[in-house]
């Protein structure tokens, strides 16, 4: 089996474990009654061993790179997963890319003995570090459930300095913020305080500099993948009901006007997804690789709004109730919008890269 | 004296307006109606329509015959402009019975039907319209809830849908089948249900807005006198037309002077660098204020000329997706923050800077009371004179 075979079969069972365990209806009874879903499929993702795809063989990973992850991101998206499989994968690829392989923390990670999170902002703004060697931060939202216990974070030394910190945060305060997306967990995390030890500190300077524009990159991929599968998911249930519903004695998606939509929403998808696959085919290259990161964050966050809405519309009435899950689409796509800065923030980092300008 | 008594003159009924709408309309109501109960909202509802009926506002569009003011549009554009400016209450849970009802009972009602039940409008008695069904959305005319007479009266079975303030509601204004065998549109009658009657059962439907208020009524033999039928037995589809035609104009105005009052707030608020010193922020924000001032123009000509029939389609549809566009941008500008779920309180669907809410909430206003893919179809046919869709039936 080559790596692409390889990675199809990785993200088809994945797709297959989540269509039949962890349905959208499932999702759909998880943000209306309650449950203990997000639990579940933590568990069952350490058990298959999808949290080490991307980690080194030698800690019993499965050796691949992005482009093994982009898809299963791709998966997770589709059937609105509260798994909080990004910000893992964002911990594991800093300590493997700062090559902390030896270090005990990303053995935990793999094997989901430990759960890490990250800001999305991803900005060295966003914390600081004292005379007293305790971080100054301001609350940071994060996908996070109460039991991770990293979480990487950007920000500077006393000096200025960029830094990049991997944080044990067990003991951080962190209260539960109700956002419109319920798929996910978010949490707005006090780190301000936390000690920050020698092994907190990933990379200095440079190198730190290097590892925020690699994990900036890669978080854009996962958001990119994710809201590229939500597509996936509401173009289907769109098409699903336009070839079911009936009015004026015939399926309604028999109607030119709709059947346009239908198909613009076919482009717009296939449109996003080609942008994810070029950036994720270079990614960690360069300059231009990292704009088209960004570019194809912006294009896939704001197709997944455009199409959720689309389909809300084109479900008439039944698309307005919580009953129906595009809502939560639409919910999920606007919060992957308005991470790493938001629409405007990603395109104007591309610019800013290709035109060769610090942003 | 009640400030209905001042319309002769114009500017002094305008100042009256304003000067009592500043002193009875509640600071904080709209706090004190996030996240109320039913109860809260629906007693606060009838404050507020007490309050405007004792100084003659509540139904000063109404004939003078059934203790209306017939008040010309002009004079109904300054309530509106007021009351929009003073961020009063509105009046959600009346809309149909203060203007459907009446609308329909006019043109179509016996003298028994409006002595009956017009005065209990006043009174703050609540209506519904029960048009829709699950299978009769867009194709309305296809709707199956069946009405069979059986001597005095009707036994009605069915089950309808989106049904407005249905779970406050104790009239409805129903449309069923009465003809089964005419072509669809002939065999429909219209009629007044009382929803508290036996067999009739109200559930609210969770909205992905946060809100209930629209509702599916379920109907398991349900008894309607047979006075109970407006106009003739299977000419229904002609008054719900009316009923309908009642919908647009002054209703719409209303909210496009909220949205309006919205952007000037933003013009001279601090925060306006947010979006003024961001490129595509501000054009973004100058094209809908454009777009916002273009719907104005376009409802203020068809309340001056009501034979201006090609208007309401045309504003119905530029409404709801300048909302929609606005109130989209403002969850960009908001970022993050505008994600965070935040309480808010029931209204008719206009922008209250809860972006995200406003947001999700303006597909009432491309989906519902005909969505914007069938008002498309209207201009396109019935406008522009386009044939029909081939085997549309």
């Amino acid at each position: 089996m080559d790596d692409q075979e390889l990675i199809d079969s990785l993200a088809e069972s994945v797709g297959a474990v989540l269509a039949n365990n962890f349905s959208i209806e499932e999702v759909l009874k998880f943000t209306n009654v309650g449950g203990e879903l997000d639990a579940e499929i933590k568990r069952r993702a350490c058990e298959l061993g999808w949290l080490g795809i991307a980690a080194p063989e030698s800690l019993g990973g499965g050796g691949l790179g992005i482009e093994a992850l982009v898809p299963i991101y791709c998966e997770l998206g589709e059937h609105l997963s509260s798994l909080p499989f990004i910000g893992q994968q964002l911990c594991i690829d800093a300590l493997v890319a700062c090559a902390f392989e030896q270090d005990g923390r990303l053995a935990a990670l793999v094997e989901g003995a430990a759960w890490g999170a990250v800001a999305p902002e991803l900005s060295f703004d966003s914390a600081g570090i004292g005379r007293d060697g305790a971080l100054e931060a301001d609350d940071i939202p994060v996908f996070d459930d109460d039991h991770d216990s990293h979480l990487l974070l950007f920000g500077r030394e006393a000096d200025g300095e960029p830094v990049a910190l991997m944080l044990d945060i067990r003991q951080a305060e962190r209260r539960a913020v109700a956002f419109h997306d319920h798929t996910r967990r978010l949490r707005m995390l006090a780190p301000g305080g936390l000690p920050v030890t020698r092994e907190c500190r990933l990379a200095s300077g440079d190198a730190a500099i290097a590892l925020q524009t690699r994990l900036g990159d890669h978080l854009a991929l996962a958001l990119a993948a994710d809201s590229v599968g939500g597509c996936r998911a509401v173009l289907a249930r769109t098409i699903d009901y336009l070839k079911t519903r009936e009015q004026f004695g015939r399926a309604i998606g028999s109607f030119q006007a709709l059947k346009h939509r239908a198909a613009t929403m076919k482009l717009e998808l296939e449109t996003a997804a080609s942008l994810l696959r070029v950036a994720t085919a270079c990614f960690g290259k360069n300059a231009k690789s990292s704009a088209l990161a960004s570019l194809a964050k912006a294009r896939a966050c704001d197709v997944y709004v455009k199409l959720s809405g689309e389909a809300i519309q084109l479900h008439g009435g039944i698309g307005f109730t919580r009953e129906c899950p595009v809502h939560l689409h639409l919910k999920r796509a606007k919060l992957n919008q308005a991470l790493c800065g938001g629409d405007r923030a990603s395109i104007d980092r591309a610019a800013n890269l290709l035109v060769g300008r610090a942003a | 004296m009640r400030v209905i008594d001042r319309r002769s003159d114009p500017v002094a009924f305008r100042a009256e307006l304003r000067e009592w709408l500043g002193r009875v309309v509640p600071p904080c109501w709209q706090e004190r109606m996030t996240d109320a109960s039913d109860e809260d909202f629906s007693r606060f509802q009838r404050w507020w329509l007490a309050e405007l009926d004792a100084q003659g506002l509540a139904t000063a569009h109404w004939p003078v015959e059934w203790g209306g003011e017939e008040l010309t549009i002009q004079e109904q554009v300054i309530i509106f402009e007021e009351l929009a400016r003073a961020k009063a209450p509105d009046l959600v849970m009346f809309t149909i019975s203060l203007n459907h009802v009446p609308g329909t009972l006019a043109k179509w009602g016996t003298k028994e039907q409006i002595d009956r039940y017009i005065p209990g409008v006043r009174n703050g008695e609540v209506w519904c319209q029960g048009f829709s069904e699950p299978g009769a959305g867009s194709d309305l005319a296809s709707l199956r809830t069946r009405a069979v007479r059986d001597g005095d009266r009707y036994i009605v079975n069915g089950q309808k849908v989106w049904s407005s303030y249905g779970a406050y509601a104790d009239y409805y204004l129903l449309l069923a089948r009465t003809d089964p065998d005419a072509p669809k549109h002939k065999g429909i009658s219209c009629f007044i249900m009382d929803l508290k009657a036996p067999g009739v059962e109200v559930r609210p439907i969770r909205q992905m807005n946060g809100m209930n208020e629209f509702c599916e009524v379920f109907l398991d033999d349900v008894e309607i006198p047979a006075g109970n039928l407006i106009g003739p037995e299977n000419e229904g589809w002609a008054v719900a037309q009316s009923t309908l035609s009642t919908e647009r104009g002054l209703l719409i105005f209303a909210l496009c002077e909220r949205m309006n009052i919205l952007f000037e707030e933003q013009f001279a608020s601090p925060d306006a660098a947010r979006w003024m010193e961001d490129d595509q922020l501000r054009r973004e924000m100058m094209t809908c204020y454009a777009d916002m001032q273009a719907v104005r123009g376009l409802i203020h000509s068809m309340l001056a000329d009501h034979n201006a029939s090609e208007f309401p389609p045309i504003v119905k549809i530029l409404y709801g997706e300048t909302l929609q566009r606005f109130s989209e941008m403002w969850t960009r500008i908001d970022g993050l923050d505008a994600m965070v779920e935040r309480p808010t309180f029931i209204s008719s669907g206009y922008a209250k800077g809860n972006w995200m809410v406003d947001y999700l909430t303006s597909w009432t206003w491309t989906i519902s009371g005909g969505s914007n893919e069938i008002l498309r179809n209207v201009i396109a046919e019935r406008q522009l004179g386009l044939p029909r869709e081939p085997s549309a039936r």
